[in-house]
């Protein structure tokens, strides 16, 4: 702790004038260190701490005014003034320190996650596209002659078998075109990168990265035509690149391959013209790719369905950061909100103390003062106050940042080295100083209140009008501390709702291990399922007889197998517009090993794989997106092509949507169908591990199998899940932390104008006591009155969030979830009549046994 | 005669803190850690001595040739000689702290004769 005071006390030398600090600041410190050394307690070391720091404000200060003259007299007058009532400095700095460093940090962190430029040249004019449009044809056409777009390459996720001269390898790899790597600034280490005539001319050439290069040919071995082959096809290596080198949120891919023409759907990155966005750009792009399709066509998407558009695009940094703008608005405003908190807290702690200090004003016009120098003394100090403040939260930024990222390892993924961004900061103290000053206008005219003539009241008591403003004030705080609480509550649920951070299937205790059949072996798809079968008898032969399935597709395995509907309920879709399901074939057991929620009707069984009906599960998002007027879509079917020809399925069962890829995005609609019915040659095993089976284990049952198939990686689904979840999961930390601090400011604030309004109320009570009445009854009576103010305040307050509700609903989030939970409601009022009854039982109490005749002299 | 001309009356009357810190001086040099525990445990206030306050003071004093930095004493640590600075008052700095101390004896000793103060016992 003393390390962290003295850097901060360091930094708080930084107001000193040059000259000082430079002669005397090491050995001011070095003072400190001795003095917090010696003393006895961590909160005699704080308050030592807090007393040295003001005191290098107060010589800072007194250095101006000397400086200046008499000109700054008043920012004299307002620091001495502050440094009578510690208490209040403390209480007014020390909320707005806290907003502002939980503000800087948090949109720092925002920044950094969200909007920081990707480690791409030309980020922010990258995007991406996709949809059933998307051909390498259609890109290049693209580029050729679409409006708004420089530059753009079409590029597809795959899979190999990688032979060369170390050991095979199950390898991810990216079919692209010539032109994809320099798009994202990439630099070969060694020979060079995939060229026109490469692509052009259909040669077997290879870049990989320096990963697969070193695993297959050895650490530092020359490039020199060397082959490698990739599904039993030879090609030859010609550039190797840097192994830090990733696209976005796409793992573990080793090499890249020139793409097909025939690839009959693809994916593409572009570079869009200066000045042009993915939003303004989608309606050309799409009329300009129908037209080279079918010009018929191209009428019928003018007013497309929204849902299943034929072509998707997106600025890249939006794709591959995986935030969408709700999530950032979200954020910001809960930024905003714990400001404005902190803002109306500082206002009316300001307020009750001009209120006290009537008296003072009043004899100060009545000597002759203007209303104006009045209003300007408040302001002084409220500026004082932004400023210190400010700048205490300033310097707690970095550590509230540290904590915060402390929370989520790897987040960036060594993308950036996060520090406090500097123009956040100006921007956030800004903000702060700009709202005290704004809401510091309310106590300063408040200051003007009861005219010129000496008040008649005395010290420590206050009159019947003084009383009802502070109700009023008091009542106006808890309203707005419902406001806040109910709404930071429904803010941080909605969120929940939307953006989960857990995945939604069971994730502990499983092993993965991922295959492709070699295609010399298993030439076909229908060749690969004796192999499945065999592995499935072999699992159950395990030690301890684990569940173990196989699926062509997993969550967060980051590969889409994502194919075109081409007919609903045995009919082309109504509107004839194509949309896309994501086919993941299983083995009957994979729902329950899983874990997936079952919503309606059935999971699959042994005999749909048998039989020859084709039967499948969906997943909400599906029935959602292909029968939304539908009760079930249970008994209907829909028609796709996987690579055997268009099959019909007829639905039986849905199940809960999961997560199958890190942020921010929704679940894409997803059909499970037997994997008897729907064979791949590329399919992912997982096993139930907690019957003590291990990686080893897998590998050896793949061995004796077929020796000629290598084991793929064996991971945990924590370990293939990685950082992908980290972000969703910071986000809500984010969130949570925002407004739990708003929720403790407002508390805090809510409590202290009570806490002062009963103290205010006391001459009330001795006088009542002295005239008869019963101690009990007068601190009831109290107690009761404080319950019907916060209680009515309170209504007020919900009445409000229920409004700001309809808002979030209305203008924030997505449509379907409901934000008006009567939980929250009644969180948040059984939250504020505890602060009501926290701020009134001890002041109640107390005035019960104060001697009436005592607080009448106005001592009390 | 002080740095800048100045005699030791045209000093008068010291800052309190500055008398303060002369006269703990005028014991031997010392540091700043030693000066505040000696100004604290001579005030029955009860008030802290901050460091800013104290060096913007010797800073002050030193720059107009009242005290003056100095060679750590015999005996002391010699980490302790490396990190403090020490001081000691000039024959000027004296000067000034007998006759601000005469001029409150004489402040006093008016008080006393007007009744303010008891007699001395």
């Amino acid at each position: 702790m003393r390390g962290v005071l003295l850097r901060l006390y360091r930094h708080a030398l930084r107001l000193l004038p040059r000259g000082l600090r430079r002669t005397h600041g090491e050995q001011m410190a070095t003072l400190l260190a001795d003095q917090l050394r010696d003393a006895r307690s961590p909160a005699g070391r704080l308050r030592i701490f807090v007393g040295a720091v003001a005191d290098a404000l107060a010589v800072a200060l007194a250095f101006r005014w000397e400086r200046r003259g008499r000109g700054n007299g008043r920012f004299a007058v307002a620091a001495r003034s502050l440094l009578r009532r510690k208490g209040f400095l403390v209480g007014t700095v020390g909320t707005l320190a806290v907003a502002l460093g939980m503000l800087t940090a948090v949109w720092t962190a925002l920044d950094y996650t969200s909007l920081r430029p990707l480690p791409y040249p030309e980020d922010h004019r990258l995007a991406s596209a996709n949809g059933p449009l998307v051909t390498p044809e259609m890109v290049r056409a693209w580029e050729r002659g679409a409006p708004g777009i420089a530059a753009a390459t079409p590029w597809t996720l795959d899979a190999a078998v990688v032979r060369g001269a170390g050991d095979p390898r199950n390898v991810r790899t990216m079919t692209v075109d010539a032109g994809f790597l320099e798009l994202l600034g990439v630099r070969p280490v060694m020979g060079r990168l995939l060229t026109r005539e490469d692509v052009a001319s259909g040669r077997r050439v290879a870049v990989v990265s320096e990963s697969l290069w070193e695993s297959q040919f050895g650490e530092g071995s020359p490039l020199g035509g060397q082959t490698l082959s990739f599904d039993s096809q030879p090609f030859e290596v010609v550039g190797v690149i840097p192994r830090d080198f990733r696209f976005g949120r796409y793992r573990g891919i080793e090499a890249w391959l020139p793409i097909a023409d025939s690839v009959p759907r693809a994916s593409a990155l572009l570079l869009l013209d200066p000045g042009r966005s993915p939003d303004d750009l989608l309606p050309e792009l799409t009329r300009f790719s129908l037209d080279r399709v079918d010009p018929t066509l191209a009428a019928q998407f003018e007013d497309g369905d929204p849902r299943n558009p034929p072509l998707r695009m997106y600025a890249l940094r939006e794709m591959l950061q995986g935030s969408s703008r709700p999530q950032l608005v979200g954020m910001a405003l809960a930024g905003l909100l714990v400001l404005v908190v902190a803002a109306a807290n500082v206002s009316s702690l300001f307020l009750a103390r001009t209120e006290e200090r009537r008296e003072e004003f009043a004899i100060r016009r009545a000597l002759g003062a203007e209303s104006g120098d009045v209003v300007r003394d408040v302001l002084a100090e409220a500026a004082l106050v932004a400023v210190l403040g400010g700048g205490l939260g300033l310097l707690c930024a970095p550590w509230i940042l540290d904590a915060l990222l402390a929370s989520a390892p790897g987040l960036l993924h060594g993308l950036h080295e996060i520090r406090i961004d500097g123009r956040i900061a100006v921007f956030a103290a800004a903000a702060t100083v700009l709202a005290v000053l704004i809401v510091g206008v309310l106590p300063a005219l408040a200051a003007l209140r009861g005219g010129s003539v000496v008040s008649r009241e005395r010290a420590g008591t206050a009159g019947r009008g003084t009383l009802r403003f502070l109700d009023g004030l008091a009542f106006v705080e808890i309203a707005l501390t419902m406001l806040l609480v109910v709404g930071a509550g429904l803010l941080v649920r909605t969120w929940v709702v939307l953006f989960p951070a857990e995945p939604g299937f069971a994730v502990e205790g499983k092993l993965t291990m991922e295959f492709q059949l070699p295609e010399d072996r298993y030439p076909t798809a229908e060749a690969a399922l004796p192999f499945v079968e065999e592995l499935e008898r072999a699992t159950a032969s395990l030690p301890g007889a684990p569940g173990g399935e196989i699926a062509t597709s997993i969550p967060f395995d980051g590969l889409w197998w994502m194919v075109p509907v081409e007919a609903l309920d045995g009919a082309r879709p109504a509107d004839d517009r194509p949309g896309d399901i994501h086919f993941r074939a299983v083995t009957p057991g994979y729902l329950e090993l899983m874990e997936f929620d079952l919503l309606e009707g059935r999971t699959l069984t042994e005999e749909d794989a048998g039989s020859a009906l084709r039967r499948a599960v969906v997943n909400q998002r599906a029935a959602r997106a292909f029968w939304p007027d539908a009760p079930t879509p249970l008994g209907r079917t829909v028609t796709f092509d996987t690579g055997a020809g268009p099959v019909e399925w007829e639905i039986v069962g849905v199940v809960a949507d999961v997560r199958t890829e890190g942020t921010g995005t929704t679940a894409r609609p997803s059909i499970f169908m037997p994997l008897a019915s729907a064979p791949q040659r590329r399919f992912l095993w997982v096993v139930d591990a907690s019957t003590g089976v291990t990686a080893a284990d897998l590998r050896s049952v793949v061995r004796g199998i077929d020796a000629g198939v290598p084991p793929g990686e064996v991971q945990t689904f924590e370990e293939r899940i990685g950082t992908a979840m980290t972000l969703p999961r910071f986000q809500l930390t984010l969130l949570g932390t925002l407004a739990a601090v708003g929720a403790l400011l407002a508390g805090l604030g809510c409590f202290s104008v009570l806490a002062y309004r009963i103290r205010r109320g006391r001459r009330e009570l001795g006088i009542r006591m002295a005239l008869g009445a019963r101690p009990g009854r007068v601190g009831s009576r109290l107690a009761l009155r404080m319950l019907t103010l916060g209680g009515g305040a309170a209504c007020l307050g919900a009445a409000g969030a229920w409004t700001l509700s309809s808002w979030i609903e209305a203008t924030l989030f997505l449509r379907g979830v409901s934000v008006r939970d009567p939980a929250t409601y009644g969180a948040g009022l059984l939250f504020v009549l505890l602060i009501v009854l926290a701020a009134a039982a001890g002041p109640a109490v107390r005035a019960m046994r104060v001697d009436p005749a005592h607080t009448l002299r106005g001592d009390g | 005669m002080g740095r800048d001309g100045r005699t030791a009356e045209d000093f008068l009357p010291l800052h309190p803190l500055e008398f303060r810190i002369l006269l703990v001086l005028t014991e031997g040099p010392a540091h700043g850690y030693h000066i505040v525990r000696e100004i604290e445990s001579a005030d029955d206030s009860g008030r802290r001595l901050y460091p800013a306050n104290l060096y913007r003071r010797i800073r002050d004093l030193g720059a107009s040739g009242l005290i003056e930095e100095c060679p750590a004493p015999d005996g002391v640590p010699a980490e302790d000689a490396v990190r403090r600075s020490y001081y000691r008052p000039t024959e000027l700095g004296l000067t000034v702290a007998r006759e601000e101390a005469a001029r409150m004896e004489s402040l006093v000793g008016d008080a006393r004769t007007r009744g303010l103060l008891g007699a001395r016992s």
